[in-house]
């Protein structure tokens, strides 16, 4: 397939290192920044050169140093992906043993000049290994339908990605019946719309710094304000041990009752930022303008999604946390 | 064609610890499977106290049955002898200074010897062990397996020689103690016993002495890998701070690893039948951060060659959550019960040798709790000989005015002797 220098929108044939227009490079099709999606089923651990603690080089079969005993991270432990219009970290915390957590995100529309955005991010429910299973695979599912699927429109099309993310998790176990949270997003250069399941939220965060109202489905949005108010969740702060302990009441998974998520559509007026976060996240930084303090003082959407997951760490890391954030418009950062 | 026997490696501990904290407690429950493996060869030295005060005819004639009940039950091929202790050692069995094999010849002509056995002279106990090791070195078999019996003290050399042949013979043979009568002294048998990686336990009627001395022959017949060593890798400044047999008696093994390399500790534990023995470690580690994982300690199980028979991990995470870090495993928490136990009974008891009956009654008390908290059943009965129990539970307990030597050294010689887990205790 052919496509487009990023610099100049010269047709450009596959393989090539340099645009015979204007002689910039080209992007490495291997490289992350012209990934078109996150990899299915999640990272893979880097090889590396020593021990993360001590550099020692020799490390046993299970991850455990040979000399420091200190076990090498898990590749779940901290995930990041940098698409250039999107960019996702999660990290498993300081308390819990894995990272049930798990995000999916990819770009439709020419190589080189992506126009439209999608992501998903899911939440494992349980302390079974097959939680993360679980994320992980309607995180997948969930992308790989709004890439690729067949259904026309954004929210017809959202609510596709929902049911073959819950295939997909049915699909792991009929014994342990795994389940976990949703929500997907289609960030056009128009509107966003955000598709959800369970307490895992999304926030509009308004480039000016602006404080908003919360907002109703089809409307336009301007002031930081959560797109995703979902009555059903809990609405505690992780910190607080006795209201911490919540039901999920909508999730998917096996034995889930109500599978089709709640949709909101929303017209920004202005340039700013998606977020979508598990509540690692917003258990502790809950208002949309805390989020934006963060956001507003990154100098990449990189920057924003690590200082973010770092800064929900800080505060006790209770749970996994994962973060992905989109710039609206959805436009590549200057390099 | 031989299976190498293989051995489980099962840790039991909290992983979990506090922000700072650095050192992780675990019991290491160890047992072999039952494999086709052959039997290891095997050498076998019975050594007779025959000091003056066995001539009691009723004591040197039960040892003599013994002994030669002992022989009966030797497996033929066996290498085996006899010898007689005294100030000095001298071959009862064969005459010269080596090992015989068993067979129906040599049974016969060892019983015989055996009964022309006299009485007399003093007790010099580390001369004895140092013959036993002379023979079963020269042996070079296995499984290399001694019974000591005595009924009296140590009386004709100083301490320091037996504790001396103590430190050279760790690890050369493993040396079942047995004292009958009254008149010796628990705590030396204990010591030979614990450094030779063997029981100890009294027999109070001389006339049990052959079907005690049969079921020890038989059990060193039935060990099936010799020379096992557990060797504990820790991570880089980090150390083995504590190691105990806890199951199923209690010995110290603190302080007699070896260091192979820097950050492995080698333990022997001598030979093992098809059975399970459990271990508490404890490992001082440096802290790592919160949500750090760090392997503590590795344990392998291993044979004289070095080879690798089974493997455990003690996994140490540092967490914030005092409901993670503040849990107690329940295996550990019992086994410190029982060396509490065993602690507190040693302790009453040397506190009631010296009159202070205080102390004596309130260690005696707590191990009376202590015993019933555990369900430890021949703890309880035993106590119950040495004091009046007002209220097991809280160790309410006054000193009996009158309790038998055979009592009191029962209890004493028994004190290292734990029971499992009961799960309806918990």
């Amino acid at each position: 397939m052919n496509g487009q220098c990023p610099s100049c929108a010269e047709q450009v044939a596959e393989g090539d290192m340099f645009c015979e227009a204007c002689g910039r490079r080209l992007p490495d099709p291997h490289s992350a920044t012209s990934m078109r999606r996150t990899p299915v089923g999640g990272p893979v651990l880097a090889p590396q050169q020593g021990c993360a603690g001590c550099e020692y080089p020799m490390i046993d079969d299970d991850g455990f140093c040979l000399r420091c005993g200190r076990q090498q991270p898990l590749a779940r432990d901290r995930m990041t992906y940098d698409l250039g219009l999107v960019c996702g970290a999660s990290d498993r915390g300081l308390v819990r043993d894995h990272n049930a957590d798990a995000m999916a995100f990819g770009l439709a529309g020419l190589p080189g000049r992506p126009r439209t955005v999608v992501a998903a991010v899911c939440d494992g429910v349980g302390s079974t290994a097959m939680s993360d299973k679980a994320a992980q695979v309607a995180a997948d599912a969930a992308v790989g339908e709004l890439l690729e699927g067949a259904v026309n429109g954004v929210r017809p099309r959202l609510l596709a990605a929902a049911s073959k993310a819950a295939d997909a998790v049915v699909a792991l176990s009929d014994v342990e019946k795994p389940s976990t949270t949703f929500l997907s997003a289609v960030i056009t250069a128009r509107e966003i719309t955000v598709a959800w399941l369970g307490d895992s939220r999304a926030y509009w965060i308004a480039g000016d710094g602006s404080r908003g109202e919360q907002v109703t489905d089809r409307s336009s949005v301007t002031g930081s304000t959560c797109l995703t108010i979902d009555h059903t969740a809990r609405n505690a702060l992780l910190t607080d041990e006795a209201s911490a302990a919540h039901t999920l009441t909508r999730w998917v998974g096996a034995d889930s009752t109500d599978l089709r998520p709640q949709v909101m559509t929303v017209t920004p007026t202005q340039p700013g930022m998606v977020v979508l976060c598990t509540d690692g996240l917003w258990g502790y930084l809950k208002e949309p303008e805390t989020l934006a303090t963060y956001i507003l003082g990154s100098r990449s959407t990189a920057d924003a999604v690590s200082s973010l997951v770092d800064a929900a760490k800080a505060h006790g890391g209770r749970d996994n946390v994962t973060v992905v954030a989109v710039p609206f418009p959805p436009a590549l950062e200057r390099q | 064609m031989t299976t190498e026997p293989h051995f489980t490696v099962e840790i039991a501990h909290n992983r979990y610890l506090a922000p700072g904290a650095g050192e992780i407690d675990a019991v290491i429950n160890v047992a072999t499977t039952e494999t086709g493996a052959r039997l290891p060869t095997a050498a076998q030295v019975i050594m007779l106290d025959c000091s003056a005060s066995m001539y009691r005819p009723s004591k040197l004639a039960a040892a003599k049955r013994a002994a030669s009940a002992a022989i009966d039950a030797l497996r033929d091929d066996t290498a085996f002898a006899v010898v007689a202790g005294t100030d000095q050692v001298a071959m009862v069995y064969p005459e010269a200074p080596e090992l015989a094999e068993v067979d129906e010849h040599t049974r016969a002509a060892a019983k015989e010897a055996i009964d022309a056995v006299q009485a007399g002279g003093g007790t010099a106990m580390s001369q004895w062990l140092q013959l036993a090791g002379e023979l079963l070195a020269s042996s070079r078999r296995e499984v290399r397996h001694a019974i000591l019996l005595t009924d009296g003290r140590n009386t004709s050399e100083p301490h320091a020689d037996l504790a001396n042949t103590l430190a050279e013979l760790r690890g050369a043979f493993s040396c079942d103690c047995r004292g009958v009568g009254t008149d010796w002294e628990v705590g030396e048998l204990r010591e030979i016993a614990d450094a030779l990686l063997g029981t100890i336990d009294i027999v109070a009627e001389p006339e049990d002495l052959a079907a005690d001395f049969r079921a020890l022959a038989e059990n060193a017949m039935r060990k099936m890998v010799p020379d096992v060593t557990l060797r504990l890798w820790t991570p880089q400044h980090a150390e083995v701070t504590m190691l105990r047999q806890v199951d199923p008696t209690l010995v110290d093994l603190t302080g007699h690893g070896t260091k192979p390399q820097p950050q492995l500790t080698d333990y022997l534990t001598g030979a093992w039948e098809h059975e399970s023995r459990a271990y508490h470690a404890r490992i001082a580690l440096t802290p790592a951060g919160v949500g750090e994982r760090m392997l503590a300690c590795r344990i392998a199980v291993l044979d004289g060659d070095g080879t690798n028979l089974g493997a455990g991990k003690v996994l140490a995470t540092w967490t914030d959550d005092p409901a993670r870090y503040g849990a107690l495993d329940t295996q550990v928490a019992h086994y410190t019960g029982q060396q509490e136990l065993a602690e507190a009974i040693q302790a009453g008891l040397d506190a009631r040798r010296v009159g202070d009956l205080d102390t004596a009654t309130g260690k005696l008390g707590r191990a009376v709790a202590l015993a019933e908290e555990s369900g430890h059943t021949d703890a309880s009965r035993l106590l119950s000989k040495i004091v009046d129990i007002d209220d097991s539970a809280r160790g309410q307990v006054r000193l009996k005015p009158t309790v038998t030597a055979v009592d009191e050294m029962t209890l004493d010689t028994r004190s290292v002797v734990t029971t499992r887990m009961h799960r309806s205790a918990g």
